[in-house]
């Protein structure tokens, strides 16, 4: 049985940047930024105009804060959510999120969110986490 | 569930109510007190070598001889105060415990047969918390606090030998199995008065340990 996480989430964002040079990511109250300024690292996918990042969200706030630093412009990512702390038969203790909602200065933003833990993980073949789409 | 867990509570109850109006209307010609000289030991000298840690164990007993020969009634009520980082269900957490618990033993001795023989009801309860750390490499640690109970009623039988050690008193060096009914949200994997074990939502499965108890006689 698949248990969910039981560490810092992350999120996952596929952005069409058109033809903007990404320079940096940054997040607020981030400890450790060496997961933005090593944004190599992040880009799972990129293909085309698509940039995919795996980004993590922060445990200790029911939102978090990303400042997207591009070459001619700066855009603002603010994700909320309620945080779930709970025990899984079996497991230990997991963490999941619920109610997840973005607010951007992206032209377009859609915010997906399928439970990390319980039945609906892997409904319909669909792997639970955040999944964000946006487009300058 | 609940049902069951009460009519065992009940027939441990009628048991021990009998067991008391029996020894009111013959008085019981001896009585000891026993106090458990054992259990806290091997937490305190293996620290977090020992799956408990700093783990106090108080546990009186009282032993009076019953209506026919070479039966014996055993009373004994325990506390339990200390933590374990070994449960398995979150490794590496703090668990911190308290509890109580009651146990009626019913003793036999034999004559040729040095073990003496013994077996009864148990109720154990407890309050479990600690903090459970999830890793934050990038926005920091979160710390989430946890607490909850457990009730478990079920039975225990043991086996024991007596040292004497005095004209009235002994020491006795005991094994003993146990097994029980439990209520309680989460899994613990330390029962007041019965030791480690895993369980399932509704069973505590068998589980054993071994002992030593002073006994005095004051009657």
């Amino acid at each position: 049985m698949e248990c969910g996480p039981q560490r810092e989430l992350t999120f996952s964002l596929s952005i069409n940047v058109a033809d903007n040079k990404l320079n940096k990511i940054t997040a607020l109250g981030a400890l450790n930024n060496d997961a933005f300024v090593n944004l190599r690292d992040s880009i799972t996918t990129e293909f085309r105009d698509y940039r995919e990042f795996q980004l993590p969200i922060s445990l200790n706030a029911d939102q978090t804060t990303y400042i997207f630093d591009f070459e001619n412009r700066t855009d603002t990512l603010t994700l909320s959510y309620e945080r779930l702390f709970y025990h899984q038969e079996g497991c230990g203790f997991v963490v999941d999120v619920d109610d997840v909602q973005g607010k951007s200065t992206f032209s377009y933003l859609h915010v997906t969110a399928i439970p990390f833990v319980g039945e609906s993980k892997g409904w319909g073949g669909h792997q639970g986490g955040i999944f964000v789409s946006a487009a300058l | 569930m609940k049902k069951a867990l009460f009519l065992l509570i009940l027939a441990v109850a009628s048991h021990i109510s009998f067991a008391q109006t029996d020894s009111l209307s013959t008085p019981p010609k001896q009585i000891s007190l026993g106090l458990d000289v054992f259990q806290s030991i091997p937490s305190f000298v293996l620290r977090e070598k020992y799956f408990t840690h700093n783990t106090l164990v108080v546990e009186p007993t009282l032993r009076m001889n019953g209506k026919l020969p070479r039966k014996f009634i055993l009373l004994s009520a325990g506390y339990v105060n200390g933590s374990t980082t070994k449960n398995p269900m979150y490794p590496g957490t703090r668990e911190n415990f308290q509890g109580i618990y009651f146990k009626a033993g019913f003793e036999t001795s034999h004559t040729r047969f040095p073990l003496r023989i013994g077996y009864g009801p148990l109720v154990s309860w407890s309050v479990y918390s600690g903090r459970h750390l999830f890793e934050g490499p990038v926005f920091g640690d979160y710390r989430h606090h946890f607490r909850y109970n457990n009730l478990a009623a079920g039975v225990h039988g043991y086996l024991g030998y007596d040292f004497t050690t005095g004209k009235k008193s002994f020491i006795r060096v005991s094994g003993q199995i146990s097994t029980a009914l439990r209520m309680g949200e989460l899994e613990p994997s330390y029962y007041p008065g019965m030791g480690v074990s895993a369980s399932s939502d509704l069973i505590i499965y068998a589980t054993g340990g071994i002992t030593a108890q002073f006994f005095y006689r004051i009657r």
